[in-house]
């Protein structure tokens, strides 16, 4: 396997916390350039830690992760020079405006000329109007997920790693960050790694899916071939399908 | 009716917290040793003055100033001397008292008190040792007043009650090898108490700040986002230190400056810069600067460190009070209960922080530049090895996860 083919490739990425807790289990993951790859699985299967550790705030217990070829162990800096991360339930600082907080986080990635555009892209992106120079303090949770967003897109990274982006948000402003992840896939061709809860937004949204439960990725394929594959009407049956088989292989074994 | 449940799970959500429980246990611990280390400097003090002996310059060759001293060193034990000089006083015995030329002419002559001067050697900073030298003076005073009463009583032939002879002493104060009056003394004294205090608040505050600050921007979920930005994490841990030191700093010249005030009002014949700058001179001024940057740079530096393993302010603040009070307790116990100054109390001060910038002064004017360095040092040394644990710590998983501590949410869920 050549990992720079890949936007990311984990080989056996294996974490395992402190306390014992498996986060993650001997993972290989592939994600090709300019697509949209979905971990689903429910809280505690080791999304989460997937895309912290890929995005170098997790350091992994054994194994291997590449981005766009990067070891992202030995050399952190230059991985991320090629993504951007946006955590689960991600705000903004409160003290700041919401375009003060695009002009500092563009500004750890862009200096001058590119900078001033990479900010005007935010606060296109954004859609916040004359909202944008009030405080962060004021924003609704959707306004301030939006803003993260946008500070994310308008970086303009390689591979985006977002951790359940839509989490805890209105029909509407989730279907506007959906619709801008999309969007930004289709126009500059962006590889976009994320997770979810939501089985629906996956299904619209990704053109492959990883499905982990417990730290196992237990299957992986497009949602037709996994609907297919598993005999499923949607992708919520496909899962429930998938872990009973989980349960049947760890009964059996 | 509803009030009640309200009320006990607030008490019982504070007194569940194990970090609040430390705070007051640190609390009792900390002033208790302190006062205990207060009482033995006092009792040390005392005893000391109980075996105080006095070097006397008789300039009055008279035999009734002879006799004044006789009678007063009987009355004293045999602890009066007399010396040739002041340094030789000074040096052997401590302290000397000077017998003016117009000493019997004085005392004869109704229209007249009696105006002696004294000198006394110091060599702390400490308010109770040196107010403890200092209130012996006055004794002398009295001691040589009534000696005057009855020898005058005894020629006149009358009742001492009836005589009343005012005895006046100009104190003077040999701070290490600098002459002063006492009120130069006083300031010089009282200021740098106050600034060690000062100080210690100043610090604790900042540490508290510090982790609070970091740990607001992990509460906003703001802090994952940095973390992911293709810059170097040291540049974010000494832009963190950096800011916290800048609002410190400022906090800290406004004190001071309000101190200076308060102290010149205090004592308007000379403003304390203008006493500090000629008794200390910039010297020992800029490297007591330089020690409570170095304290404000690790403060800072811890405050980020503690803020960085938490998960919310909460906790960043009751695990960086303690800092607070061991710092407010190792100044007292430096400033009020007079520690002595030595290479190891200054490798202390070094790691405690707020009493580093005292015991430099002390250094400063007794010329002890041993002292000074090794204070200076150990303080940059724990200043780099903070600095250095908390760049570590911003490349580990710890800063994401927070630490675990038995019965205390110090971290995130994995």
């Amino acid at each position: 396997m050549n990992m720079q083919e890949y936007a990311v490739a984990t080989k056996n990425l294996t974490k395992i916390y402190n306390t014992g807790n498996i986060g993650v289990k001997s993972l290989n993951l592939l994600v090709k350039p300019g697509e949209i790859y979905g971990l689903i699985g429910p809280n505690g299967s080791g999304k989460t830690t997937t895309l912290r550790v890929i995005a170098t705030l997790l350091k992994p217990t054994s194994g291997e992760v590449h981005v766009f070829g990067i070891d992202v162990v030995r050399n952190p800096l230059e991985a991320r020079k090629h993504m951007n991360y946006l955590p689960e339930e991600a705000g903004a600082y409160r003290d700041l405006t919401g375009l003060d907080f695009l002009r500092f986080m563009l500004s750890l990635r862009f200096n001058g000329r590119r900078l001033e555009e990479a900010i005007s892209e935010a606060v296109e992106i954004a859609g916040l109007g004359e909202d944008i120079k009030k405080p962060i303090r004021g924003y609704s949770k959707g306004m301030k997920r939006i803003i993260a967003l946008s500070a994310v897109l308008a970086s303009r990274a390689r591979l985006l790693v977002l951790d359940e982006p839509t989490s805890g948000l209105d029909v509407e402003n989730s279907i506007y960050i959906r619709d801008r992840i999309r969007k930004h896939n289709k126009e500059i061709g962006t590889t976009v790694l994320l997770s979810s809860h939501n089985m629906l937004e996956v299904e619209y949204l990704c053109d492959r899916i990883g499905i982990l439960y417990r730290g196992n990725l237990l299957a992986e394929g497009t949602v037709e071939e996994l609907k297919n594959k598993f005999a499923g009407r949607n992708l919520e049956e496909v899962f429930l399908k998938i872990k009973g088989a989980f349960y049947d292989t760890k009964t059996s074994n | 009716m509803t009030l009640r449940p309200l009320i006990e799970r607030e008490v019982k959500a504070i007194l569940k917290n194990p970090a609040f429980i430390l705070s007051l246990l640190l609390i009792l611990v900390l002033y208790n040793a302190i006062g205990q280390i207060t009482s033995s400097a006092i009792k040390t003090a005392n005893e000391t003055l109980s075996t105080n002996e006095v070097g006397i310059i008789l300039k009055d060759p008279s035999d009734f100033a002879k006799r004044i001293i006789h009678l007063a060193n009987q009355t004293a034990g045999n602890r009066l001397h007399i010396v040739e000089s002041i340094d030789f006083g000074l040096n052997t015995y401590g302290m000397v008292l000077i017998i003016p030329e117009d000493f019997t002419s004085s005392v004869r002559d109704t229209s007249k008190y009696v105006q002696l001067e004294a000198y006394t050697k110091v060599e702390t900073l400490s308010p109770i040792q040196a107010s403890k030298k200092l209130s012996f003076v006055n004794l002398l005073g009295e001691l040589i007043r009534k000696a005057i009463v009855i020898s005058v009583a005894t020629e006149q032939r009358v009742d001492p009650t009836l005589v009343t002879k005012p005895v006046i002493v100009e104190s003077r104060v040999r701070l290490y090898e600098k002459l002063m009056n006492i009120e130069e003394f006083s300031t010089i004294s009282q200021f740098t108490n106050l600034v060690v205090l000062l100080i210690a608040v100043i610090i604790g505050v900042n540490s508290v700040n510090a982790a609070q600050f970091v740990a607001t921007e992990k509460v906003e979920k703001a802090f994952e986002m940095l973390l992911a930005q293709p810059t170097p994490r040291r540049n974010i841990v000494i832009a963190k230190i950096i800011g916290s030191t800048f609002a410190s700093l400022l906090i800290g010249a406004v004190y001071f400056f309000g101190l200076s005030s308060m102290l010149s009002g205090i004592f308007p014949s000379s403003t304390v810069a203008e006493v500090l700058y000629s008794k200390l001179g910039t010297g020992g001024i800029y490297m007591s600067l330089l020690s409570i940057v170095l304290g404000l740079i690790s403060s800072g530096a811890l405050g980020v460190l503690i803020g960085s393993i938490v998960s919310d302010e909460r906790i960043a603040s009751t695990l960086a009070f303690p800092i607070m009070f061991v710092s407010m307790g190792v100044a007292l116990a430096f400033s009020y209960a007079s520690l002595p100054i030595n290479i190891y109390t200054g490798i202390l001060a070094g790691m405690t922080l707020s009493p580093a910038p005292y015991i430099i002064l002390e250094g400063f004017i007794s010329g002890n530049t041993m002292l000074i360095a090794i204070t200076l040092l150990t303080e940059l040394l724990f200043t780099v090895v903070v600095i250095v644990l908390a760049m570590y710590v911003y490349e580990r998983d710890i800063i994401v996860l927070g630490i675990k501590i038995k019965g205390l949410r110090v971290r995130e869920r994995e």
